[in-house]
């Protein structure tokens, strides 16, 4: 251990969990990882998957935000920035949390019907105790995603304050996607959250969460946990546009059976570093993982990507895509690794990583890795990292495009070959609109 | 390694003979005692003693790479190795004639005396720690080339070879760099002076013929102001049933508007852990070409690199890998862009046979002064068995806004369609197969010199006899 957070201790973590009234098994679950993050180092540029990321212990000195009874309220009582979102998302069902607290969870009747569980992770453990017991923890382990011992996996795994869970039992279909909200508003804040989501076998779900807050000083570390099962499909979409000066780091990983489809989008675009780690564990066949990525880095910002691409199971098939755009002083980094188990014959896996960066001082790094052992695969991976093309600047300006407006255009173009993937044209809307006024400003 | 295990090797690798020479000195474990003593018998000046005692210091306190193959079997042996062994020839021959004969049948077995004859500029031959042969063409000679021992190199040219010696690889580059800067002995002396042209190449061949030995050849290149050389090495021993470690430091020079080329065709056998740093500084409008050809060892780390130091200076790297049962060859190549207006490529092509694994690890780096600099890496995996392996860990750092940088890699597997094509028209399963390990390798094989292309055809066919099917 190199550094003591002061703010977090034992006595705290199982005085929270008696408080909440958890049971035994959570309890003794949390625990366990606080050994784990007791006996575990904070990552340095030593580490591999951190060398283009310098991490400060005092970030997690800061105090834990505490969670407690949900406190709803009516939509137009929500805070204005959550208020708008909702305004233009096509989600009928949403939960939306502010400062660690569920103030606002609308599940239509027909969805309850159905016997879909929407709500916070708490209440959950409470009502649908065995469903969440089984499930907790299996994707995202006390240690992190697979591979190395990770401290911040822990850390969560520890102490998380809120989550969510969403069940959908077999065979039922959602038609509108699912809304989760995390808002912020105090700073000088640690923020812990847990998603929980399953699915039974050929259920068909959208969840979309999104990360807002104004400019403060705050870290938040998010963990997100999915299990598919035979023939589920999940379309979701993290989507973190955290005001400056908020530290976020995201760790996500989902299990996929036989024949289940994850298509997941990773939007960087807010907050002053960023830390999004995305995983797949294919281990049925006819699994099917897409992982898109999109990016932009501004003044001050430094946004680091990782995906995992792990195919266990023969006959299953992984797609990673990121494309992000690095402008004044911004830095991006993306590593990504495919990993073929002896028993993933006959896998197609596919990685490109594409950056743009646009101003001098902008820096952009690029690791993806395959790591193969069985033979009858097809995989490859690509990566460019390049300025934008001078041919395609000059063709606008003769149309009579201003420079900075041609440029614009072209990154939009460039990030819209991965938002395109994205069949939500309402949320694709959204980011084009963040990332131009970006780009603007 | 096993018995069974060796003798399947040994099958299969035809340079594994020993020869009985009784060595004039032999120098076990590592200590500074070591050190001195390898320092006295070349007696050599006060400096160079001083900086082989730094760098041993260096080796120490640097970690053990936390990255790569797995070298903790040979961590365990590092203080049974014999550090220095010294063959009874006392300096170097130019002469074959005068070279000891158990020594001489060596390398007439494996084709240098011929192939000096016909083909080459210039030969040196180490043997165990020491040079024991170099002689170059008497025409490059007047016109000012060197090419010598190491040590001869401090002798007689120390200002020049101060001048460039351990500042492309200084000892605290790795832990294997500061190990060969302790304990370095052999390897070669190259100045090719402005404007001239050595058009056929130069030659080192590199053998080892003691159990339980390490190799540290070290070799300097200085290609002076718009120059040309090739320079070529080569390596084999016989196998033993412990492991053996090589340990070289390559640095290259090249000068402004010079041109020049390295070739490696490794192929020790399969107990020996390889352990290579080799990087060229290239000078403005200069050119360097790294071809590596990994075949034989049990574990290679060798990453050939190239640091644009001036406006305009390109490199390539070329690099074949084949690995099979009992084999971790980690390869690739590091690219440097440290001046405006530089290039580069990388092409690697590697297969895995058997259990055999190969990995790529490369780098590429354009800093922010690196404007409009271009690079483009290819990485291409075969895949022979169903438990072959192969990774890619290509690392790319851009700092430069008007850099353009690509890197594309494959894997595939052989492919039955393409076998059973061939055989249906007549062709054998393990020529077919042959065919298309060769047709994969194309690209790089044919930048080879022929009579290393030649050698590589008949090892890969003696490699795939067997493997499919």
């Amino acid at each position: 251990m190199n550094e003591t957070v002061t703010s977090l201790s034992l006595e705290d973590l199982l005085r929270g969990s008696e408080r909440r009234g958890e049971p035994d098994w959570l309890r003794d679950a949390r625990e366990r990882a606080w050994q784990i993050f007791e006996q575990l180092n904070w990552p340095t540029r030593k580490n591999e998957a951190w060398r283009y990321t310098d991490l400060d212990p005092t970030w997690f000195a800061l105090d834990l935000e505490e969670t407690g009874p949900a406190e709803l309220r009516q939509r137009d009582e929500l805070p204005r920035a959550v208020r708008e979102r909702l305004a233009e998302s096509d989600a009928e069902a949403a939960l939306v949390f502010a400062n660690g607290r569920l103030v606002h969870a609308a599940l239509p009747q027909e969805l309850l019907e159905k016997g879909v569980v929407l709500g916070d992770l708490h209440a959950a453990l409470r009502n649908n105790a065995d469903q969440v017991k089984g499930a907790l923890y299996q994707a995202v382990t006390e240690t992190g995603l697979q591979g190395p011992e990770d401290k911040l996996a822990a850390l969560n795994a520890a102490f998380w304050s809120y989550g969510v869970f969403l069940h959908v039992p077999a065979g039922v279909a959602l038609e509108t996607p699912v809304g989760v909200f995390h808002y912020a508003s105090e700073g000088g804040k640690l923020g812990l959250s847990r998603t929980l989501v399953t699915l039974g076998a050929n259920v068909e779900a959208t969840l979309i969460e999104e990360y807002l807050s104004p400019p403060l000083e705050r870290t938040h570390v998010a963990t997100g946990e999915f299990l598919l099962g035979p023939g589920a499909r999940l379309r979701h979409a993290g989507v973190q546009t955290w005001g400056a000066g908020v530290r976020h780091f995201h760790r996500q990983r989902a299990l996929l059976e036989r024949d289940a489809v994850l298509n997941d989008l990773a939007v960087n675009l807010g907050g002053s570093l960023a830390r999004t780690e995305v995983a797949s564990e294919l281990v049925g066949p006819g699994a099917d993982s897409e992982m898109l990525g999109v990016y932009f880095a501004g003044a001050g910002q430094h946004l680091d990507h990782y995906t995992t691409q792990h195919h266990v199971s023969a006959q299953a098939r992984s797609d990673a895509y990121y494309k992000g755009a690095a402008t004044v002083n911004g830095r991006v980094v993306y590593q990504g690794l495919i990993q073929l188990e002896p028993t993933a014959q006959k896998t197609d896996a596919y990685q490109t990583n594409r950056n743009l960066l646009l101003s001098r001082e902008a820096r952009a790094e690029s690791v993806p890795q395959l790591e193969i052992a069985a033979n009858d695969v097809r995989c490859s991976h690509g990566s460019s990292t390049a300025p934008v093309d001078e041919e395609q600047l000059f063709y606008l300006a003769t149309r009579g495009i201003p420079r900075a407006q041609a440029q614009q255009l072209l990154v939009a173009a460039f990030l819209e070959e991965v938002l395109g993937r994205v069949p939500l044209e309402r949320l694709r809307r959204h980011v084009a609109h963040v990332i131009e006024a970006r780009l603007g400003g | 390694m096993s018995e069974a295990e060796l003798k399947h090797i040994a099958e299969d690798y035809k340079w594994g003979f020993a020869d009985d020479v009784e060595p004039e000195l032999k120098l076990k474990g590592l200590s500074e005692d070591v050190v001195r003593a390898i320092s006295e018998t070349k007696g050599e000046p006060e400096w160079l003693l001083e900086f082989r005692l730094k760098a041993l210091e260096t080796y120490f306190q640097k970690p053990w790479p936390t990255w790569g193959p797995d070298l903790s079997e040979l961590r365990r042996q590092m203080d049974d190795f014999y550090y220095y062994v010294k063959p009874p020839v006392e300096g170097e021959r130019r002469s074959w004639d005068e070279v000891p004969d158990e020594i001489r049948r060596t390398y007439e077995k494996l084709g240098i005396p011929e192939a000096e004859q016909k083909v080459l500029a210039g030969v040196g031959a180490q043997y165990d720690s020491e040079m024991v042969y170099h002689s170059i063409k008497e025409e490059l000679e007047k016109k000012g080339v060197i090419f010598k021992s190491i040590e001869d190199g401090i002798k007689e040219h120390e200002e020049l070879f101060r001048r460039y010696f351990a500042k492309v690889v200084p000892p605290s580059d790795n832990k294997f760099a500061a190990l060969n800067s302790a304990l370095f002995s052999g390897g070669s002396f190259v100045y090719v002076p402005p404007g001239v042209e050595v058009e056929v190449p130069l030659q080192a061949y590199f053998r080892v013929n003691t159990e339980g030995f390490g190799q540290f050849e070290r070799t300097l290149i200085i290609i002076d102001q718009g120059a040309k050389a090739h320079y070529i090495e080569g390596c084999t021993a016989p196998i033993y049933t412990t492991e053996a470690l090589h340990t070289g430091v390559i640095e290259i020079v090249v000068l402004e508007g010079a041109e020049s080329r390295y070739t490696t065709i490794q192929n020790w056998p399969v107990n020996m852990y390889n352990l290579v740093t080799q990087r060229a500084l290239v000078h403005e409008n200069a050119y360097h070409m790294w071809l590596d050809g990994n075949l034989g060892s049990k574990v290679t780390m060798k990453y050939p690199s190239s640091v644009l130091k001036g406006r305009g200076a390109r490199s390539e790297i070329l690099s074949i890998a084949f690995a099979g049962d009992g084999q971790h060859l980690d390869t690739g190549g590091k690219l440097i862009f440290a001046a405006p207006d530089t290039s580069g490529s990388i092409v690697s092509k590697s297969i895995s046979k058997g259990e055999g694994r190969s990995s790529y690890r490369g780098l590429i780096k354009v800093p922010q002064r690196a404007e409009r600099a271009k690079v483009n890496v290819e990485c291409d995996a075969l895949l022979i068995n169903e438990a072959s392996k192969t990774d890619t860990y290509p690392y790319m750092e851009i700092a430069s806004e008007s850099a353009s940088v690509g890197h594309e890699a494959t894997v595939s597997r052989l492919a039955d369609d393409q076998i059973f094509y061939l055989t249906t028209r007549g062709i054998p399963e393990d020529e077919a197969a042959a065919l298309i390990v060769r047709g994969f390798i194309e690209p790089v094989a044919k930048e080879l010199p022929l009579e290393f292309a030649v050698e590589l055809n008949r090892l890969i066919e003696l490699e795939m006899e067997g493997s499919v099917g």
